[in-house]
């Protein structure tokens, strides 16, 4: 059983509108459906306005969906405010691109990563104090540097230290949204792999949302390419990045920067999507080459293929019946 | 690019750096740099926060405040640009030499028409009038590929995309008609699909335009896209310079295959990263010889005696490496070599 689904979520939200007009709807996601069990790794890809951040914060409970449901270890998400989804938040975690914001500047780091287990009444003083130190070491830092102030730390300690207080309270499920994308390469990766051995050592169900592809591509099980609200294509790395079926997948893949590159920088045609304004039928085909009359009325909808893989194409279905 | 064009270059650098340092009030930010670019070359310059790979550029072009101290010296076009006059400098900046920068909102009047702050430097740098400099925005606004392009030089900055307001800023740059665009970070705020469009107009406008590009990244392989050659930068200085096939296939430097090893690929599968252990090293506290030693792994004891040379690697002119270690290419690992994809 997954440890988080997402059944059809749907999420709209107003723009705009004023005394003489109407506000906009804009379909932020529209029938999305994602899972992730214990110990895996889910990344979601896509670019912005694809409602990638959107689907972690439902993910949450951060935020309700207005249609379709999001599970939580087999349990509809409670009402948002309750105590049963208040006592739901020390089960899941969220970790975000900016440690300075997510951090408070005049508070020392120990105090910060302690404050999950004071809220959630976890141990007793002492137990704390032992339990922060455990943390620290455990993201690579030395407990002294607890008593640090953010603006002590360099970029990368401070994403250690976001990420120690995620882990204070034991959560099984970590949304990170974009959590080294601010980080310089070397760094990053230090901060990846300590991310990553926690995650196995813990068991961790992990959402990965990331613009990075070939960091998605390197470490999450499953991925999920997202375009306009809806999931295009989903499959292992090796199936989308190896060979991407989706029209939008494969210009995505082919537009990652590869300075040995044997085929030209691919061409999309077409104005970024404006998510208050989605095309009829499949959203990508403005802007897709193979797009036909069938694509422009009909949504495709996310169908199986034999390998396993999901893939939202009119086209790819002919090719490679279900 | 064919080697001889790289000699021809040399003997007359569009642009050529020696023992150029910036120092600010906490320390020095650039560390003594020596380095030219031809005329039409494409120079990528590579490095993480703090190596020096954007104020090397700023200090060049007289855009930083009086706190940094500049001591070396930069010549363009034989014309020593630390000496020039301000007037001349600020001529020369926005006509021959155009910046543009990773956030092109910033960088944009917001309160004014795009169109319009294009008009005011054809008028500025080429004296056109306002008809001529409308005209001449909008066959600019063409060459960069923005559609409706008669409609569009009306519009503000925030009425257009991310991507959109790049061009805008590199129509711009082409409005002083520059012999050398140095584009810093020009797509790190951008979408992948929209990166490679617009490294592929900077791309195709190098070609047609005959101008250089020095393209600054933290990305290898968004500058190994573009590139001819590729100087390395790490904590204030270049570390090891090659061209793009060689340095991205056998790089010298152990901070290079470091960096590489460190970056994401994709076809191995599912696995770790390999990480530069430690951080680079902040500018008041500067460890003694060479910067990179305390996180290298190849370190020995001579690495912290003195600063090694910056000195070509054995057999190759072309390919210059600032370590001990540097001349026997192939000590590193068939994993390090095996470039970024």
């Amino acid at each position: 059983m997954p440890l988080l689904e997402l059944r059809s979520v749907s999420r709209t939200y107003a723009r705009g509108g004023g005394l003489f007009q109407a506000p906009t709807p804009v379909h932020a996601l529209s029938d999305v459906s994602l899972s992730v069990a214990r110990g895996k790794i889910l990344g979601i890809v896509g670019e912005s306005g694809c409602g990638k951040s959107t689907t972690g914060r439902i993910a949450l409970g951060l935020e309700a969906p207005d249609g379709g449901e999001v599970l939580f270890d087999g349990a509809p998400m409670p009402p948002e405010g309750s105590a049963a989804w208040r006592a739901l938040r020390r089960r899941m975690q969220l970790v975000f691109q900016d440690p300075l914001g997510a951090l408070d500047k005049r508070m020392s780091v120990a105090a910060q990563i302690a404050e999950p287990l004071e809220i959630h009444a976890i141990g007793t003083q002492e137990t704390r104090a032992a339990r922060v130190a455990e943390l620290l070491r455990a993201v690579g830092l030395r407990p002294d540097q607890g008593e640090a102030q953010p603006l002590a730390l360099s970029g990368g300690q401070r994403q250690r230290v976001v990420l120690a207080r995620a882990l204070a309270s034991e959560p099984e499920l970590l949304v990170c949204d974009e959590p080294v994308s601010a980080l310089d390469v070397s760094i990053q990766a230090q901060v990846v792999n300590i991310l990553l051995g926690l995650q196995r050592q813990l068991n961790l169900a992990m959402l990965f949302i990331s613009h990075d592809l070939k960091l998605v591509g390197t470490i999450a099980d499953e991925v999920a390419v997202m375009y306009l609200g809806r999931v295009v294509e989903r499959g292992t790395p090796a199936q989308l990045f190896a060979a991407p079926r989706h029209p939008y997948t494969q210009v995505l893949v082919s537009s990652i920067p590869d300075p040995f590159r044997t085929t030209p920088r691919p061409r999309l045609s077409g104005e970024p999507p404006d998510p208050g304004n989605r095309p009829s039928g499949c959203a990508f085909h403005p802007r897709c080459a193979r797009a036909s009359e069938h694509c422009r009325r009909t949504d495709p909808g996310l169908s199986l293929r034999a390998d396993g893989r999901a893939v939202a194409c009119h086209h790819d279905l002919q090719e490679t019946p279900a | 690019m064919a080697p001889s064009m790289t000699e021809a270059g040399a003997a007359h650098p569009l642009l050529r750096f020696d023992d150029f340092h910036v120092r600010f009030p906490r320390g020095p930010a650039v560390r003594g740099i020596d380095l030219s670019l031809s005329k039409g070359e494409a120079l990528g310059i590579v490095g993480e926060s703090g190596s020096g790979k954007s104020v090397t550029w700023l200090a060049a072009l007289g855009l930083l405040g009086p706190a940094a101290q500049i001591t070396g010296s930069v010549r363009f076009d034989d014309q020593d640009l630390r000496t020039m006059p301000a007037g001349r400098l600020a001529r020369l900046r926005g006509g021959r030499i155009a910046l543009i920068s990773q956030d092109p909102m910033s960088a944009l009047n917001p309160v004014q028409r795009v169109g319009r702050q294009i008009a005011e430097v054809l008028r500025l740098h080429r004296g056109l009038s306002k008809t001529e400099a409308r005209r001449e925005t909008i066959r600019l606004f063409d060459q960069v590929g923005i559609p409706d392009a008669r409609n569009r030089v009306d519009l503000f900055p925030h009425e257009l995309s991310g991507g959109q307001n790049q061009r805008v800023m590199i129509a711009m740059a082409l409005a002083g008609q520059p012999d050398l665009l140095v584009a810093d970070e020009p797509t790190t705020a951008l979408d992948v699909t929209i990166q490679a469009q617009i490294l592929t107009l900077l791309d195709d406008l190098r070609r047609d335009l005959g101008m250089a590009l020095v393209l600054i990244s933290h990305d290898l392989a968004v500058v190994g896209e573009l590139c001819d050659r590729i100087s390395v930068f790490y904590a204030g200085r270049i570390v090891e310079s090659a061209p793009m096939g060689r340095l991205l296939r056998a790089p010298a430097h152990p901070y290079t295959a470091g960096l590489i090893a460190a970056a994401p690929r994709l076809g191995r599968g599912r696995g770790t990263l390999t990480p530069i252990p430690g951080q680079v090293p902040d500018p008041w506290n500067m460890p003694k010889g060479c910067a990179f030693a305390p996180r290298c792994l190849h370190v020995r004891a001579d690495c912290t005696h003195a600063q090694p040379d910056f000195a070509p690697v054995a057999g190759h002119r072309s390919h210059l490496s600032a370590c001990v270690l540097s001349t026997p290419a192939q000590t590193l690992t068939p994993e390090q070599t095996d470039a970024l994809t």
